[in-house]
This record gives C-alpha cells, sequence and structure tokens, in this order.
C-alpha cells in the first residue's frame, strides 16, 4: 500500500501539533503564570501601603450606590442590575466572602469540588451548591440554580462571559493574582452591583480597624526579609510583592524578597535563587502531609545556609487558608498567625 | 527490493542478496562528529555549571567540580548545578537512542517514542501512580513508567499491524499520534479534577531537568548503559534490517525477534528517561536525522553519537532554557519542542519531496 506524500505530511504535522501543544499547556500552567496582578499605587517591598477606606471610596465608582437600578461598569463591560439580588453565584472564593460580608449569602459557588475549601471563616457561608471548578465551572449547574446575580472572575471566565450573561446578569473582576488592596477594592466594586454599598462599607471598616488592632502588636523596627511561595512539587512557586500574602505580610513590616512583578503570580525559584535571594522569614503554603520539594532540598547543604534556616523562621501554613480564600476574616486570621510566627522567632 | 514509503533510506550496493555489503563506515566523518559532540559536551558541562543566580568565580567552580569541598559555594556546584547537567546528558543520550532503535525497527523515520506513544504511555502510568501513591521516588516510578510505555507501544503497533505483514509507516504514525492525543487529554483531565489549581502535574505533559538530582542520574544510569550496550548487541541486525524486511528475512534475520528486542530497549531507555525528567519531545526524532546526515546508517557508528549529539542537544536546551524568561525557567523540553518542530516540519516536507 502506498501512502501520499500529503497523507504522511498531514500525519507529521498531526503530531507535531500534539507535542507542541503539550508543551505548551505546560508552559502556561508552570512557574511564571500569566494572570494580571497589576497593584494599584506603589508600593515598595518594604512598607505596605496603609489601606483606609477613603482610599477604597476613591478606587470604586460609588457613583450607582443607592440606585434601584445601575449600570454597573466591570473589568467586561457594564452590566445592569436591578434591585437586590439574592440567587447570587459566585466564581471564586473571594467573590462568595464578598457577598456574604455584604449580606447575599451566595447560593452557588465554584470550589473546586472540595467544600472543604469554604471555611467557617467566609462570613458564615454554610449552605450552598457546587458549581465546580474555577478554571471551568459547571454551566449547566449554575443555569439550574436560576442565579440573578453571577460574579466571575476576568482571568478565568472572560472566555465563557457571553453564556454566563445568557443565564444571568453577569460582572466580572480579577481575583487571580490580586493584591490585599485590590482584593478589598473588588469587594467594595462587587457591594454596588449587590446594591449593598452601606453594608460593604461597614464590613470593611470594621476589617481595616481589626487589621489595625493586630498590627498595634507588631514590634517596632521589624524589617526582616521575607518569602511566601506556593509548594507545588516539583516547584516552589514564590509569590511577587504585588500579590494578596506578600501585602498582608508587609504590614507586618517585613519586606519581600522579590519586587512587584505585575502580570506573573509567581516566580518559580529554585533551591539556589532561593539561597541566593536569602530571606529571613519564609512562609511556605503546602496542601497535606505528602512530601514536597522542601523535603528534597532539605537534604542539601545549601539549604541550611538560608538565614530563614539558619534563624528556625521557616513556617508551613495552610495553602487553601493562605491562598485560596483571601477573604476579609481570612486576612485577620493570616496576619495573625503571621504575626505570632514572627514575634515567636523573637529576633 | 521492496521500499516501504517513509522508511530510513536504505544504504548503498543493496541491489540483490548476492551483493549485500555493510552499510559504509564513514570514519573521517564519524571521528569528526564523535571529537565534536564530545567537546560540545564538555563545553556545555562547563556552561551550564557556570551559570546560576550566585555568582561563583571560575576558579571556585573548577575546584568545586573536580575536588568538591565543604563550602557553599561547593554545595552550589556539586549539589545543585552538576547533577542538573549529568540528568541532561543521561535523559539526552538515552532519548536519542531511544529514537534510532526506533526508527530502525519500525523503518519509519518519523519513529520516535514521543511520537508514537511511548513517552505518553509512560508519562500516563508515572501520573496515575501519583495520583494515587503519592510520594514515589524516581526508583519506584521506573517500572511503572516502563509498563505504560509498553502497553501503549504494544497498543501503536497492534493497532498499526505492525507484525501482520507490511506495515504502512502513516499508519504507525497516525496510530501513535492518536493514542498520543488521547493520553494528553486524559492527563488533562486529571489535573484539572484532581490538582486544579496547582501545576505538581504539569511536569508530566511536557519533561525538565531543572530540579534533577544525583539520585536521579543514579536512577537512570544503569538503565542507560543497558540501553546503550543492547543497542550495540543488535546494531548489525539493525543495518540488515535497514535494507528491508525481505532482504533481512532472506539473510537469515529473525525480523521479529530484533523488532522485539529493540522495542524492549526503546520501552527500558524511553521509560526510565520518562520516569525522571517527565516527556522530552523531539530528541528523539531529531538527533537520529541529524546524525545519520553526517555519519551514514551504520548503527554501529550511529548508536554511539547518536548518544552524544542527543546529550549535547539536552544540554544546551537546559541552558537555554535558563535565559529565556530569567528568573524563571522554561521546561527543557519546552526548548526541545521548539528546536524540533521546524526540523518535524522540514523532514515532512523532504519526505513529500522525495516521493
Amino acid at each position: 500500500m502506498k501512502a501520499t506524500g500529503t497523507t504522511h505530511t498531514r500525519a507529521a504535522i498531526a503530531s507535531l501539533i500534539v507535542a507542541v501543544s503539550a508543551a505548551a499547556c505546560s508552559s502556561s500552567g508552570g512557574g511564571g503564570a500569566t494572570t494580571a496582578g497589576a497593584a494599584k499605587g506603589g508600593h515598595d517591598g518594604g512598607v505596605a501601603t496603609g489601606v483606609t477606606m477613603s482610599a477604597l471610596q476613591k478606587q470604586v465608582d460609588l457613583s450607582q450606590c443607592g440606585k434601584s437600578t445601575r449600570a454597573v461598569k466591570h473589568d467586561l463591560g457594564v452590566t445592569t442590575i436591578s434591585g437586590t439580588p439574592k440567587r447570587v453565584v459566585a466564581l471564586e472564593f473571594s467573590f462568595a466572602d464578598a457577598a456574604a460580608n455584604a449580606g447575599i449569602m451566595p447560593i452557588g459557588i465554584a470550589d473546586d469540588n472540595k467544600t472543604s475549601k469554604v471555611t467557617a471563616l467566609m462570613a458564615g457561608i454554610t449552605h450552598y451548591t457546587s458549581v465546580g471548578l474555577r478554571s471551568a465551572p459547571n454551566l449547566a449547574s449554575i443555569s439550574a440554580l436560576k442565579p440573578d446575580l453571577i460574579i466571575a472572575d476576568t482571568t478565568r471566565d472572560a472566555k465563557i462571559y457571553s453564556q454566563l450573561k445568557s443565564i444571568a446578569p453577569t460582572i466580572s473582576e480579577k481575583s487571580v493574582g490580586v493584591g490585599y488592596d485590590d482584593t478589598l477594592a473588588t469587594d467594595l466594586a462587587i457591594s454596588v452591583a449587590l446594591g449593598r454599598c452601606d453594608q460593604m462599607k461597614a464590613a470593611l471598616a470594621k476589617h481595616i480597624a481589626a487589621m489595625g488592632s493586630i498590627a498595634k502588636d507588631i514590634p517596632a523596627g521589624e524589617h526582616k526579609t521575607f518569602v511566601y511561595a506556593d509548594i507545588v512539587p516539583p516547584n516552589f512557586n514564590a509569590h511577587s510583592a504585588d500579590q494578596w500574602e506578600p501585602q498582608i505580610l508587609a504590614t507586618l513590616g517585613l519586606r519581600s524578597v522579590l519586587p512587584p512583578k505585575p502580570g506573573s503570580r509567581f516566580v518559580a525559584m529554585t533551591l539556589e535563587s532561593l539561597y541566593t535571594a536569602n530571606p529571613d522569614v519564609m512562609f511556605l503554603g503546602i496542601d497535606g502531609p505528602e512530601k514536597t520539594l522542601v523535603d528534597q532540598w532539605k537534604t542539601s547543604p545549601v539549604w541550611k545556609q538560608i538565614s530563614a534556616v539558619k534563624n528556625n523562621a521557616v513556617y508551613f501554613v495552610p495553602d487553601a487558608l493562605w491562598s485560596s480564600e483571601r477573604g476579609l476574616k481570612t486576612s485577620e486570621v493570616v496576619l495573625r498567625q503571621a504575626l505570632d510566627h514572627v514575634t515567636k522567632s523573637g529576633k | 527490493m521492496t521500499r516501504t514509503v517513509g522508511a530510513v533510506k536504505a544504504g548503498p550496493a543493496a541491489a540483490a542478496p548476492a551483493a549485500v555489503r555493510k552499510p559504509q563506515v564513514r570514519y573521517g566523518a564519524s571521528t569528526v562528529v564523535a571529537v565534536a559532540a564530545l567537546a560540545l559536551v564538555a563545553v556545555g558541562i562547563g556552561w551550564s555549571v557556570a551559570i546560576g543566580p550566585t555568582h561563583l568565580g571560575i576558579g571556585t567552580i573548577v575546584r568545586s567540580v573536580l575536588v568538591g569541598g565543604d563550602s557553599t559555594d561547593a554545595a552550589i556546584v556539586h549539589g545543585i548545578r552538576l547533577p542538573r547537567v549529568i540528568l541532561a546528558a543521561l535523559v539526552g543520550a538515552s532519548c536519542a537512542v531511544a529514537g534510532v532503535i526506533m526508527q530502525a525497527v519500525t523503518a519509519n523515520s518519523l519513529g520516535a517514542p514521543e511520537i508514537l506513544g511511548v513517552n505518553a504511555g509512560a508519562a500516563f502510568v508515572a501520573v496515575a501512580s501519583l495520583t494515587f501513591a503519592t510520594g514515589l521516588s524516581s526508583v519506584s516510578l521506573v517500572p511503572l513508567a516502563m509498563i505504560g510505555a509498553a502497553i501503549c507501544g504494544i497498543l501503536v503497533m497492534v493497532t498499526a499491524g505492525l507484525g501482520r505483514g507490511r506495515t504502512d509507516p502513516v499508519r504507525i504514525v497516525l496510530a501513535g499520534v492518536t493514542l498520543t492525543t488521547v493520553i494528553f487529554s486524559v492527563m488533562q483531565a486529571m489535573i484539572i479534577l484532581v490538582d486544579p489549581s496547582t501545576s505538581s502535574l504539569f511536569h508530566w505533559l511536557v519533561g525538565g531537568v531543572n530540579v534533577g538530582t544525583w539520585s536521579d542520574s543514579r536512577t537512570i544510569l544503569p538503565w542507560t548503559v543497558i540501553g546503550l550496550v543492547g543497542a550495540m548487541a543488535i546494531a548489525g541486525k539493525l543495518n540488515i534490517l535497514g535494507l528491508g524486511e525481505d532482504l533481512a528475512r532472506g539473510l537469515g534475520i529473525r525480523v521479529g525477534q530484533v523488532r522485539v528486542l529493540g522495542s524492549v530497549l526503546v520501552i527500558i531507555l524511553a521509560g526510565a528517561s520518562v520516569a525522571v525528567a517527565g516527556p522530552i519531545t523531539f530528541v528523539g526524532l531529531v538527533v537520529p536525522h541529524i546524525v545519520r546526515k553526517l555519519v551514514g546508517i551504520n548503527h554501529y557508528v550511529l548508536i554511539p553519537l547518536c548518544a552524544l549529539v542527543g546529550a549535547d542537544m539536552l544540554i544546551y536546551a537546559d541552558i537555554a532554557s535558563r535565559y529565556i524568561n530569567p528568573p524563571s525557567e522554561v521546561p527543557s523540553g519546552v526548548v526541545t519542542a521548539f528546536i524540533g518542530a521546524p526540523f518535524f516540519i522540514y523532514l515532512a516536507r523532504r519526505q513529500k519531496g522525495d516521493q
């Protein structure tokens, strides 16, 4: 049987597409992910910009607050919303927390099929229906809930925005790769869509006061360097200074070893680059008791030379709490946990 | 002589059984290529060890490589940079030799573990094993990856009808591509469903050596040696097989047996490589063609030179991976894909032109 050259070429090109697609999928999912997390305002790695209600209110268009029918501007356009939505579906944890803090318990959350990720810290959310993965929400499940508002994540859900819009009025904000101050601004923006501006302002004011109260316990003159990283074998994904966790930690006066890096969530560090950065404190988010890359690094003499290791200042923290939720109460708990660790190291 | 479309070209003087000669050895070219490849390996090791976030002087590096020492600088060179490049050399060599064997036994110039589903099968079983039994070491993964490589290799061969008379090489490639696509789709589904917010399993979609350790090198080394020695043991038979199946049978070669032996060696080499470094693409496809162009088709020369050039390819791909997007590192498997892709298109178009 004689094959034609064209068929042979097509076979070759098909296998080429398979190989390069796999490479592209991997590189887009690995270190150096591409989400935009531009920090507004100036941040240097050392001292956090204080978040105030007045600053937040300047960041967000509150002109529609108090109106029965609101034209809400968001990342993917303008959505008209009437009344107070009661059946809210949130496609990110921080959005679910925002809705709950504004007094509207979401009926559906994209929880990655893991109810354990929605903890008691999330403003009393107890009953909801899972609508699947954050990366691929189940449109049928969302539709079945008959929502009157969907809060989508711009980074993940832009491609399905038109389908979401056909189910219910949909607003889209960034959650992935967004810093702490921008997360609060997003919460305020969501409250405009919900028609609950005053409730959210009160919740944010209470939260800012609570953070300030914790911050009073920060020792004066704290200026140790730190790194926060998610340990995802085989990667050590360190978060740049403008990401959520580093901004919380900067509240303590700690300085990130990584500069802000808008457009990239994290930097995949090697043991050598970690040694070169030489943080005084390390906060490492892990998902469970399984062995990680760090267990392998611990056997290296290079690991033992890092300041944080020498200072006994390597802290393993729960990844779900420190990275996933990003709610108001969660922020307070994370700050308190970080403060306890840092003051316990006593240096 | 019956000539299979897309087959690796037979050597000269293959016109009649009575006049069969061994494929010519171009001694001059082979020597030059061997020396150049060895020199490039040495330069590549030096370059790879010299680059990194910590600035180290040349003297420190040389001392650390040759003598070792207790300092942190020596630990960086000896414990982080050197194992990485050694692993790159071993994996590159294994992939290239697997490719040259596969092209010979399938008589298909597009034959390579990454094209014919072998790497995908190995990676799939590795992923599945790690999903259900986290914390498996690379030593434990090797036999599992080999099982996956074997199952998928057999599936492709059965689907393509290899062993039942003459096999259309396009059918083999199509079967391999189809199976690879299915497997990678299943793996992506597993990644999404099991571990959606983390990248731990992405390593198994495209490989890399950036976290290579001495343990990984110790894991793959015996398998690389077995594969190389085994390949040299059947090199003569592969030479004759390259003249065509009918002629090989006429000369008393048990074609089926050679194919089985060759396939076992491919499974060993590919399985071990995937277990320690994930599925590295295009080394197994590209390197045999480059070396064949330079030194001819005698497998006694082709196999060891493919090992050297394969080592070169992955060493330099790993070096390049550190320059593309610093301080992040692109997986070296991505770099080999971008090197190999244009060559792959050229190869396919050249074969179309030949026909």
